[in-house]
């Protein structure tokens, strides 16, 4: 002991009692036990009353063995629904700013909310009517957030979207999450809704989510939301919303429409209706001015698989098929059109045809870029469409299941 | 009395240099990574790691950074590719449509980083070859052009032009995006396991600069000796230096040009002038980087290794040219980028894809005079 303590060996002794020290501090602050942790899947964001902001989320019950069933928790004004498994519950917190509902929806846990899994975050109409950038500037700021979290705007309360417990995935927020990557609707994600929010257009689109009935005998919870169109923001108050129908449409200008797609069209001169699958298409906006006017040419190439023929036609014609590709081209021009001519009507230019005209003409666009709102509404809009069938599918005229006398030849 | 001067702005500036990066990096990861740990906390656990480079010479540090520098090529060569199902070329356009005194603000406002290079003056020493430390230097100013430019480009394409403008810490959001399949998808924490050490080296690097020039300036054979209370000073100098992460932003984005501009041109024009009139005194050696008389090595007529059987053909001195014209085409492209927007809208695109082309031939011309350089 006496050596140690002399010289040198005292050097290492206080040495050895330093880094021993020293060791245990590396992220002691930081240490968090899984099981501290309360898993947020999914947040929901609506304006209450007084103009406060209501932050419900939904919070994964992790199950310790097979036999236990985990109650839903019913505080704070969101119910995670009554026994049956399950996985989820709902909680409910209420401030002045997404912040301090955070803060207040913390005291109803005991576990520390962790924000790093939320892959959902739907904003309730209400809200979006008011304005969202100060949800997004929050959305963007904090840490624990991803910028790959699917955003939605939700008909009437987001928080009921929250409440249901699917029958095939473990939560309403991964039935969201799994529409969106399916992308038979816009797939937006926080990083494009900022990339929207803060472009030269001006505008922006979100998922619109309504709730499924349940079926008969089912229970409410029992159901799913689903994606249904889309909601319109201008600057970021929402403005209007596009049906099904018509997000077909801006999906198509936007080149982000997807396989899965079916149009069905009734063909001229006889009954019945004729089904398409789309297998792939490319669009091209070319913008154009000319004589000091704006305009905008939409070229789509799509080409199609026949999937059902329900009438009497011969599809294996090539005048019929010919007269197929006319008249689908025909559906998919009017139905781009429509979409440009609402979302002109709202003044919306979801299409982003400022950074196509930005981008070809940056020297005329700075001098439009402060007014976009107007020109772009006196925009003209051309569509131009050229569909090829490439399949007929796995049988002829007939379906396999038609006499051939049946089968109108042309 | 005129070196000991120019000692002192200089250890200054390195002490600027390193208060400045030491928060930057407590301050990056006390955000991202532990928000409830002390700042103290984490300043004296890096205190420790310098103190034990600072012990020793800097080839330890450099034989380190041997071990994880390949690592960090490696991820900044797979980030675009990483990051192809996210890319949107259409964010990338126009091209160099920009005003001209934007494009130069953002160049002179990088150029104070680019000083640090600085620090490699106080190990001039260290090698006997200067042709060597020259290769070295501009291989290393390339590869650092080479993959600012690459991690720009793919903030660019991924999130588009306005939005990283807007990140505090933008290659760390954009290594949040990697997402291919559910598999590889959160990989930012083990971009971090890289980054960390290549941070903290080069924290070392310019620690070690500093107890270099601190003994030369108090006449110490060793450094070592200054190690510990040098280090705490910086450290503690670090913490109260800057309030927020907001203060330590602004000094370095808005300091580091006018504290080179006030003394480094001044300096490197002072140390021509001083090494040419040593030298017409004959007081230093004359330069090794005037090229060989015949461009052949004595010791690789054909012999050795692929490079050295190179190095006869072309030997350094071509390669050393060849990068200067690649540099000076680079800079003409851009010229002729800005001049021809305007008139042909493919002109500037032409001259953006030529850029990238010759900055990786410029990238390899540098490689190819380090290995020519060695012999």
């Amino acid at each position: 002991m006496k050596g140690l303590l002399a010289g040198q060996g005292f050097r290492y002794v206080l040495l050895c009692f330093v880094a021993a020290a020293s060791l245990p501090l590396a992220g002691c602050w930081n240490r968090t036990e899984v099981n501290d942790l309360a898993l947020v899947t999914g947040a929901a964001i609506d304006l209450a009353e007084g103009k406060m902001i209501e932050l419900s989320v939904q919070v994964f019950i992790p199950r310790t063995g097979g036999g236990q069933q985990a109650m839903g928790g019913g505080g704070g004004g969101g119910g995670g629904g009554a026994g049956g498994g399950a996985q989820t519950l709902v909680r409910s917190g209420r401030g002045a700013t997404i912040a301090e509902a955070m803060s207040k929806l913390q005291e109803k846990f005991p576990r520390k909310l962790f924000w790093g899994h939320t892959d959902v975050f739907i904003i309730g109409e209400s809200l979006a009517k008011q304005g969202i950038r100060d949800q997004v500037d929050f959305l963007m700021r904090f840490p624990q957030t991803r910028e790959r979290a699917a955003m939605f705007v939700s008909e009437g309360e987001a928080k009921k979207t929250l409440g249901f417990h699917p029958p095939l995935e473990r939560s309403s927020a991964e039935v969201l999450r799994e529409m969106s990557k399916s992308r038979l609707s816009m797939d937006v994600d926080l990083k494009k809704l900022a990339q929207m929010l803060s472009g030269g257009a001006g505008a922006a689109a979100l998922p619109w989510v309504e709730m499924l009935p349940p079926e008969k005998g089912q229970m409410t919870k029992q159901s799913i939301p689903y994606v249904y169109g889309v909601g319109v923001f201008k600057k970021d108050r929402l403005v209007g919303q596009l049906d099904d129908i018509m997000t077909r449409g801006v999906l198509w200008v936007r080149d982000e429409i997807v396989k899965e797609t079916v149009i069905t069209i009734t063909p001229q001169g006889t009954e019945g209706y004729v089904s398409f699958n789309l297998e792939s298409s490319t669009t091209n906006v070319v913008p154009e001015i000319r004589d000091n006017k704006w305009s905008v040419t939409i070229n789509i190439e799509t080409n199609e698989n026949l999937i059902q023929n329900a009438t009497r036609l011969d599809v294996m014609s090539m005048k019929v098929n010919d007269s197929l590709e006319r008249q689908l081209e025909e559906e998919i021009r009017h139905r781009v059109e429509e979409a440009c001519s609402h979302a002109k009507e709202m003044g919306t230019d979801i299409f982003d045809f400022a950074d196509d005209f930005h981008r070809k003409y940056p020297k005329q666009w700075n001098s439009v870029k402060a007014h976009w709102e107007d020109k772009f509404a006196s925009l003209e809009i051309n569509v131009a469409t050229r569909v090829k069938i490439r399949r007929p599918g796995s049988t002829t005229s007939t379906g396999a299941n038609r006499p051939q006398d049946e089968v109108e030849k042309p | 009395m005129g070196g000991g001067v120019c000692n002192a702005i200089i250890l200054f500036h390195l002490w600027l240099i390193l208060i400045r990066d030491i928060a930057l990096f407590n301050r990056f990861f006390q955000t991202i990574l532990l928000p409830r740990t002390p700042l103290e906390i984490m300043a004296v656990l890096l205190m420790f790691t310098i103190v034990y480079f600072g012990r020793t010479s800097f080839e330890v540090t450099a034989r380190a950074n041997d071990v994880t520098f390949p690592l960090f090529v490696l991820f900044n060569i797979a980030l675009p590719l990483a990051l192809t199902n996210e890319f949107n070329s259409e964010t990338l356009r126009p091209i160099m449509t920009a005003p001209y005194w934007s494009f130069l603000a953002s160049s002179l406002a990088a150029c104070g980083w680019y000083a640090d290079l600085f620090v490699m003056g106080a190990f001039l020493h260290m090698l006997h070859s200067s042709r060597q430390l020259t290769a070295g230097l501009r291989r290393g100013a390339a590869l650092a052009a080479f993959f600012l430019s690459s991690v720009l480009l793919t903030e660019a394409a991924v999130f588009g032009p306005s939005l990283p403008g807007n990140f505090i810490y933008p290659s760390y959001s954009l290594v949040q995006q990697i997402h291919i399949t559910d598999f590889l998808d959160r990989v930012d924490l083990i971009m971090l396991m890289v980054w960390f050490p290549i941070s903290t080296f080069k924290i070392v690097t310019i620690y070690i600069a500093m107890l270099t020039g601190l003994a030369a300036f108090m006449k110490q054979p060793d450094h070592a000796i200054l190690n510990k209370p040098v280090a705490m000073f910086l450290i503690i100098s670090s913490i109260v230096s800057f309030r927020s992460t907001t203060e330590v932003f602004s000094f370095g984005n808005y300091s580091s040009l006018p504290i080179i501009l006030v003394y480094q041109p001044l300096f490197l024009i002072l140390l021509a002038a001083g090494t040419r009139v040593y030298r017409k005194r004959r007081l230093l050696p004359a330069a090794q980087t005037a090229p060989a008389a015949n461009g052949e090595s004595s010791a690789s007529k054909g012999s050795g290794s692929a490079w050295k059987r190179l190095s006869v053909k072309y030997p350094y001195p071509t390669w050393f040219k060849a990068s200067n014209a690649l540099l000076a085409v680079l800079f003409l492209v851009v010229t002729a980028g800005f001049l021809l927007r305007p008139r042909l809208y493919w002109g500037s695109v032409t001259c953006a894809i030529l850029f990238a082309v010759l900055m990786l031939l410029f990238v390899f011309t540098t490689f190819a005079e380090m290995k020519t350089a060695e012999d």
